[in-house]
């Protein structure tokens, strides 16, 4: 037993760390600073000692329905970055749209907590388990702006839609369950590499499913709908959150479902081939939409609900990659860290501007910043440039990535149409920093306003950028080493 | 020596790029002289590590220096290295010298500027950048200063972003920039899949399949025509004249632009695996050139003349790399650095003297006024016209020649070419005549105010002067391999040709433009120049330079918005169906759902082994 504590330590600091907050903020609901200072020492212990044991061998614990390995607790000690960073970096935020309560602090570490078990769930119950606990406080917290009802309207869609995912997934897993009498994913591994299980029509059916719903999670064309409306509508650090966390932990869970069974096994060629075509036409859907639809939106918001669509486009080709006999998966784990670092300095940018009543954040607000604030300008472009790919930032290298690791397995066409819409949505990208940089202020601008803390996480966030930027080297050494799937 | 190189400019951004950012925080200014000693002293250092560097290069022709391992992905890895040869020898020296005279050059004419700081720091970055496109040792390497040089450009195109037109040049040049780079990175995808590789090093031994190497060459071309402004992606380098003019001398005259020259020179030995892509190379740098000279002749904006100009020299250096004469084309580069540099500058010492003035219709008697711009710019009119002994002489007719007698060129390639090197004459005996001969026809208080330019900027000037002189007897500074001659045209029939070419140009324009004041009326009077073009050349000038214009006009630029629109379109298609309720999200994911399955099924069927 001793042992079992010792390995979900940073699972058990987290947990408990949520209980504490949720009783801090019963206790003092005056005031919210213990329930930011509770969740910010939780997170910090929770990501210092899931970094303390990161090289620790991989163990299953609880009767192997959840393994703690390098790649939970990498994972894990990413979530509490991100939590910590939106935390600091949201902060006058929440104070500026008055909703700066306690529970924001334990619902976020909820969040975290369902991320961080999810990607560490070996039965597919587990998992769903994991999902509903990182969902339901995410629903809450799109809600957050109560007086608005564009948040609110964003809580019910994000809810609907969520509940979909969740009843697809367990009619899958059901199906899963049917066909292999097993919910454990080397159960299900194992069984899928029998001669006589081979091509099971009931599995095949199942696995898809499941498929289906972590792309509906993800949000892969045309699955997309709710997502720019929930992205308008949550209050922004929500939305930078749900945008990082819940992408990174969706993506995950979704390449590591996509190699559940051993599909390289012979007589799974026909379902195999069926996986890549989905997985090819969603990611072609995901590109066009996502790089197209962005050129047209005027609220920042949209205008990331978009890029990360897109996004999910370029995922899948690495995705679609590593279903090629011998391709690992680190393009994808590399892709999604680099989309992280800069993603979290956008979004707690753009909390940065000042409300502007019934409009969220407008093209318009960032005309002629060059001369108010030079300083978040040049923040701006660097975080824009990477998310258009530009060298110079790790956005460029994560693409490359992507794009070299497609070549290989002749996937040509698709890297072409990619690298097309890359260009494409470059303009979309570049359009707000001519904005910033060569266009007078519009009257009805917003202002901006950051605070100490906030500009602290951005900078932090645009080193990174540019640091892994030039030298990418070494994180992915490190994401290369860690085992995603089995 | 190579390290260092690269490092001088870098530390000038640094410098002046934080010295700028804590003016700005305190509301301090920045001192132009200072930063401008600064930026130029870090180019000069760079010259001199660039000397070195080339004193230094074994025998074996090159050297390679690893800085740090910077990715490794699978069986492939990729240093950060950089590798001085003869052909990045020269260009580095081309970029720090040139560069560090542009420099000096600009201490002067930026010094009223209030953004000069900023102005220093971006001059450094592009040149850092520039120096790390020409040493690179891997292809994303190269890349990575193909990117950084358009990125520099942009914002220094954008500097004076007050102006509306500025701002729009910056992004077209930016757009056109990313069509071109979308060749390159594809290209690079096609080089690592048949050579496992992305060093140069290995690309450049990699001998591709027929069909393979000639859309290898054609996405290499697509990047090159972006970035050295070739037909059909040209029209953003006469806007991009929006900018400071030291920026036009050093960007869009002498270094960037002639870096698709360089890439197609470094790759040589997989470009001329392709017969086809060489053809296609040849016979668009050839329409380039006459084109756009054509188009030279009747722009009236000093700057204009000049930036049409250069599109159309660099049609030049692409026919000969077409024809298989890298070295040739190469050896341009150098000379035209040298003179178009010098032209530039020039023309910013009479823009600068005539305080904002760029009609060369409103100029006019500046001999006595600028004597020393006069006597250099005359210098780089002898040269770009072809002039023996002057630089441009040697450079274009060893282009003529090769378009002529190697195994790929043609009559008509060198017809073209010698019709271009005519209308070349033309317009710059024009604009010669125009600036410094005649009687003003400017104000008179203009007139009586233009002065000549201070020291610093006349120093470039005089040198740039002596090496578009005397720069030609160096010969061709890079031995690439040559093109087979197969015609056994005599060179001195050539030469003969090529200058007696350039004398009837210059010729005409000289009795155009000398009988008697050109008042500005006249000069404007579009009739006149019409009948007077009819006259020479039967109408067909005037109708090409309109046809080219329309052409630019109507069919590039509609296509430009005709992909707006229809991305725009499709936008809005896509968004129509973002109706805002969850219900219709509901259906909409069940009806995915539905297809998705039967997708599923018919795959089930289609095999039938499940």
């Amino acid at each position: 037993m001793n042992e079992v504590i010792q390995t979900l330590m940073p699972w058990l600091i987290l947990a408990a760390g949520i209980l504490v907050t949720l009783l801090v903020s019963v206790i003092r609901v005056e005031s919210k600073r213990p329930a930011q200072f509770s969740a910010l020492a939780t997170l910090i212990l929770t990501g210092t000692s899931a970094i303390q044991t990161l090289a620790l061998p991989g163990e299953a614990v609880f009767a192997g329905s959840i393994e703690i390995s390098s790649l939970s607790r990498i994972l894990l000690a990413l979530f509490s970055l991100i939590g910590i960073l939106f935390i600091m970096g949201g902060d006058r935020y929440l104070t500026k749209e008055r909703i700066h309560l306690s529970d924001y602090y334990h619902l976020l570490l909820i969040m975290i907590l369902g991320a961080g078990v999810m990607v560490a769930a070996k039965d597919l119950v587990v998992l769903f388990i994991a999902l509903e606990v990182m969902s339901l406080p995410a629903y809450t917290l799109a809600g957050f702006r109560r007086s608005d009802s564009r948040s609110n309207e964003a809580a019910i869609k994000y809810f609907v839609l969520g509940g979909a995912v969740g009843a697809v997934f367990l009619l899958g897993a059901a199906f899963i369950f049917g066909a292999t009498g097993s919910t454990q994913f080397p159960a299900i591994y194992a069984w899928s590499r029998q001669p006589a299980t081979a091509g099971n029509l009931l599995f095949a059916a199942g696995h898809f499913l499941v498929l289906v719903a972590f792309l509906f999670k993800v949000a892969a064309a045309p699955f997309h709908f709710w997502k720019p409306d929930v992205y308008e509508g949550a209050p922004t650090p929500v939305t930078g959150v749900m945008s990082t966390l819940v992408a990174v932990a969706s993506f995950v869970t979704l390449v590591r479902l996509v190699h559940l069974p051993a599909l390289d096994t012979s007589g799974w060629e026909s379902y195999l081939s069926a996986v890549k075509g989905t997985v090819r036409a969603l990611a072609v859907i995901s590109l066009l939409v996502g790089s197209l639809v962005i050129i047209t939106q005027k609220n920042l918001k949209r205008l990331f609900a978009y890029s990360s669509i897109s996004q999910s486009g370029y995922l899948m080709l690495g995705v679609l990659a590593s279903l090629n006999p011998g391709q690992g998966i680190s393009q994808v784990l590399v892709y999604l860290f680099g989309y992280v670092f800069a993603a979290v300095g956008l979004f707690v940018l753009l909390a940065q501007s000042e409300p502007r009543g019934d409009t969220g954040v407008e093209l318009v607000d960032l005309t002629g910043l060059v001369k108010k604030s030079p300083l978040r300008t040049a923040l701006w472009s660097v975080l824009l440039f990477s998310m258009a790919g530009m060298p110079f930032t790790v956005g460029f290298f994560t693409k490359y990535f992507i794009f070299l690791s497609s070549v290989g397995t002749g996937e040509a066409p698709l890297v072409i149409l990619a690298a097309l819409c890359a260009v494409v949505s470059a303009y979309a990208y570049l359009r707000p920093i001519g904005l910033m940089v060569m266009r007078e202020a519009d009257p009805g601008a917003a202002q901006w306003s950051g605070g100490f803390w906030s500009q602290f996480v951005v900078i932090v966030s645009v080193i990174l950028v540019v640091f892994l930027g030039l030298m990418p080297n070494a994180m992915i050494q490190y994401l290369k080493g860690i085992p995603l799937i089995h | 020596m190579i390290t260092s190189m690269i490092l001088f400019p870098l530390a000038g951004f640094i410098i002046n790029g934080f010295w700028t950012l804590w003016a700005a925080r305190n509301g301090s200014r920045v001192s132009s002289r200072v930063s401008g000693a600064i930026a130029t002293s870090a180019m000069l250092a760079a010259f001199v590590s660039a000397w070195l560097a080339r004193s230094q290069l074994p025998a074996s022709g090159s050297t390679e220096v690893e800085i740090f391992r910077w990715f490794t992905l699978g069986s492939l890895s990729v240093d950060f290295k950089l590798r001085l040869d003869a052909l990045s020898s020269l260009f580095t020296l081309v970029i720090t010298g040139v560069g560090a005279l542009i420099h000096l050059y600009s201490v002067s004419y930026m010094e009223e500027d209030e953004g000069a700081g900023k102005y220093f720091a971006y001059l450094n970055l592009f040149c850092f950048m520039m120096l790390n496109l020409v040493l690179g040792g891997t292809l994303p390497q190269v890349f990575l200063g193909w990117e950084g040089v358009g990125l520099a450009s942009y914002l220094l195109i954008g500097f004076w972003y007050r102006e509306e037109a500025n701002v729009s040049a910056g992004q077209k040049a930016f757009v056109m920039n990313r069509i071109g780079d979308l060749g390159f990175l594809i290209a690079m995808f096609i080089g690592y899949k048949y050579s496992g590789s992305l060093d140069l090093a290995t690309i450049e031994k990699v001998v591709l399949p027929a069909g393979v190497g000639t859309s290898f060459v054609l996405l290499v071309f697509l990047a090159c025509t972006g970035k050295s402004a070739q037909i059909p992606l040209f029209t953003w380098l006469p806007d991009a004249m929006a900018g400071p003019t030291p920026v036009s001398a050093l960007i869009h005259a002498a270094t960037m632009v002639t870096s698709g020259v360089y890439l197609l020179a470094r790759l040589s030995p997989v470009i001329s695996q392709s017969t086809t892509g060489m053809t296609v190379i040849a016979g668009i740098g050839a329409a380039t050139a006459l084109i756009t000279a054509i188009i030279a002749c009747f722009q009236s904006d000093i700057k204009k003349v000049l930036a049409y100009s250069t599109v159309s020299q660099l049609g030049f250096m692409f026919v000969a790399c077409g024809v298989g004469a890298f070295g040739a084309g190469v050896f341009h580069v150098m000379t035209h650095a040298f003179f178009k540099a010098l032209l530039f500058l020039g023309a910013g010492s009479v823009i600068h003297g005539l305080h904002g003035e760029q009609d060369i219709f409103k100029m006019g008697g500046l001999k006595k006024k600028l004597p020393v711009t006069f006597w250099t710019f005359t210098a780089g009119w002898a040269a770009i016209l072809g002039m023996p002994p002057f630089s441009g002489f040697f450079s274009k007719d060893e282009i003529l020649h090769q378009a002529l007698v190697s195994g790929s060129g043609s009559v008509i390639l060198f017809s073209v070419l010698l019709i271009a090197a005519t209308l070349t004459a033309f317009y710059m005996t024009r604009l010669y005549w125009l600036v410094f001969f005649g009687g003003p026809r400017m104000d008179k208080s203009k007139f009586d105010h233009a002065h000549e330019s201070p020291v610093a900027m006349a120093l470039p000037l005089v040198v740039l002067g002596l090496l578009s002189l005397a720069g030609g007897f160096a010969g061709e500074p890079v031995h690439l391999p040559h093109p087979e001659a197969v015609r056994s045209t005599p060179a001195w029939i050539i030469m003969v040709v090529s200058v007696l070419a350039a004398a009837v140009g210059a010729t005409i324009a000289y009795r155009r433009y000398s009988a008697g004041a050109v008042s500005p009326e006249a000069a404007r009077d579009v009739f006149r120049i019409d009948s007077i073009y009819s006259s020479l050349f039967g109408g067909g000038l005037k109708a090409t330079a309109s046809a080219t214009q329309w052409l630019e006009e109507r069919v590039v630029q509609g296509l430009i918005r005709l992909v707006a629109a229809i991305t725009d379109l499709s936008g809005n298609m896509i968004r129509v169906l973002q109706v805002g309720s969850a219900q219709a999200y509901l259906l909409m994911m069940i009806i995915g759902l539905v297809v998705m399955v039967i997708y599923f099924l018919k795959g089930v069927a289609q095999y039938g082994n499940f």
